[in-house]
């Protein structure tokens, strides 16, 4: 309790070198997208690596959360999943990408956590601390829609918003990243078969 | 305590607001992310160096109590070229009609577009019920065409509809991947992509080669920095291009980096200027 300190930087500053880290590793993705300088996969590794290091570059460590994590995660996402398939009509027929299976799922999942890690994880944190949790609760919402706008066009923003509140609901009801990780991943494993 | 709290109205407006988007969006991407890598457009009648091999689809759809099923037939590549979608009850289907016809066939490009060219193929879309008798759907339905651009980077295009041997524009919007644009028809026939510029007659290249689309991700990317997905009948401003250059995005990330770095060091400066001799306790 009464160890001396540097106190932290400005209430912002941190959050603010997060969301420019994220932005800078959004950036890049879509230059290599741009490019066509690696396949899909290979370009998703890079953006996981990009956001792992982004988040834990802060200093922060991940929050596991309770123990019913893993089952609020795999709930959380089956929603995600059916939500899909109940309002299937207003979306285009998909079919499965032809990436090679094993390594797909293994960059879906391992993209998906590293997008909570840095948006429900560091920067939740350090925004809840510094602005609030409702605060934490917009900005990273607006932000996880904001990134995808780049992949998927202007029209998804509403949809995503949606689910960065969905996702960033299980982060309050957890208290870690496990659940809207598992969610996460689960809803993009499903694009495979839907 | 305050923040289970909370956890429950967050996630009621989440869940409100993923159906709310799914219904109004009439096209959106498979879930909310991915990586989904795009094969090489294939042309029916390919250029030099290009891949050809374009097919098409067809199927037979039962009429369901007088009305259409959800209808979505798509051309087999990844991510399909050409695309119908109609909603449940979308097509005005005929008294006694039992099976809906669709055909999508990639067919010889005709026609002059006043204000771009062609890019790629030509889709004939052809909606029937057994007897032959065209189907059409009222504007509301929002029974879509959706066509693939060449170019999976491709911010603009226009979906045009041939008619008396022109091609009019239809107001079109990205699908929001990789390069595919998608209009509302209310009647079927020939579609085609119209882009900006010269056609590859007098241009070098009608966009990337197929090898640049085959590794190239999804990537309605350029909505992004076009400032929308939105397009419209307007005619089409030539030598305009498929948004950005590509190597502004590096140096807006460096720039973005830049800026990071300067506000880091003044944020540390200044903790070291504010806090040298008064230590304070850890919170």
């Amino acid at each position: 309790m009464t160890a001396i300190a540097l106190r932290p930087p400005g209430r912002v500053v941190r959050p603010a070198m997060i969301i420019t880290g994220l932005a800078a590793v959004v950036g890049l993705r879509w230059a290599a997208t741009v490019a066509g300088v690696a396949g899909g996969v290979a370009v998703g590794l890079v953006f996981g690596f990009g956001l792992v290091v982004v988040g834990l570059a802060t200093g922060w460590r991940p929050l596991l959360g309770r123990r019913s994590s893993i089952a609020v995660g795999v709930v959380g996402g089956t929603v995600l999943v059916v939500l899909a398939l109940v309002t299937r009509s207003g979306q285009l027929p998909w079919l499965a990408p032809p990436a090679a299976f094993i390594p797909w799922v293994a960059v879906t999942i391992f993209v998906a956590s590293a997008e909570e890690l840095v948006l429900r994880g560091a920067l939740f944190d350090e925004l809840d601390r510094s602005v609030g949790t409702l605060a934490a609760v917009l900005v990273t919402s607006v932000l996880f829609a904001l990134m995808h706008v780049p992949l998927y066009g202007w029209h998804v923003v509403p949809l995503d918003l949606g689910v960065g509140l969905w996702l960033a609901g299980l982060r309050l009801a957890t208290g870690g990243i496990v659940a809207p990780a598992i969610a996460h991943a689960v809803a993009d494993l499903a694009t495979w078969w839907l | 305590m305050a923040r289970r709290n909370l956890a429950l109205p967050v996630l009621g407006a989440g869940l409100l607001f993923i159906v709310a988007a799914r219904l109004a969006l009439p096209a959106a991407p498979p879930l909310y992310d991915g990586v989904v890598p795009i094969t090489p457009y294939l042309w029916l009648d390919p250029p030099p160096g290009e891949p050809g091999g374009a097919t098409g689809a067809t199927a037979d759809i039962p009429v369901r109590s007088g009305k259409s099923p959800l209808v979505a037939v798509a051309t087999p590549e990844l991510e399909p070229q050409a695309q119908i979608f109609g909603p449940p009850g979308g097509l005005t289907v005929p008294p006694g009609a039992r099976t809906i016809k669709v055909a999508i066939q990639p067919v010889p490009g005709e026609g002059v577009a006043t204000d771009g060219h062609v890019d790629g193929n030509v889709y004939r879309i052809a909606v029937t019920d057994e007897n032959g008798t065209a189907l059409t759907a009222p504007a509301s339905a929002r029974v879509s065409v959706v066509l693939r651009a060449t170019d999976p980077a491709r911010a603009e295009a226009t979906i045009a509809r041939l008619s008396a041997g022109s091609w009019q524009p239809l107001k079109t919007s990205s699908s929001g991947f990789g390069g595919s644009f998608i209009s509302v028809v209310t009647e079927f026939g020939d579609f085609a992509v119209i882009v900006p510029g010269p056609g590859p007659s007098t241009a070098a290249t009608a966009g990337p080669t197929a090898s640049d689309a085959a590794s190239v991700v999804a990537s309605g990317l350029s909505a992004a920095s076009s400032g929308g997905s939105a397009l419209s009948n307007a005619p089409i401003p030539p030598g305009d291009t498929s948004g950005p250059p590509v190597w502004l995005a590096p140096v807006l990330v460096v720039l973005v980096l830049l800026l990071a770095l300067a506000a880091y060091r003044g944020a540390t400066r200044r903790r070291r200027r504010r806090y040298q001799g008064h230590p304070i306790r850890r919170r």
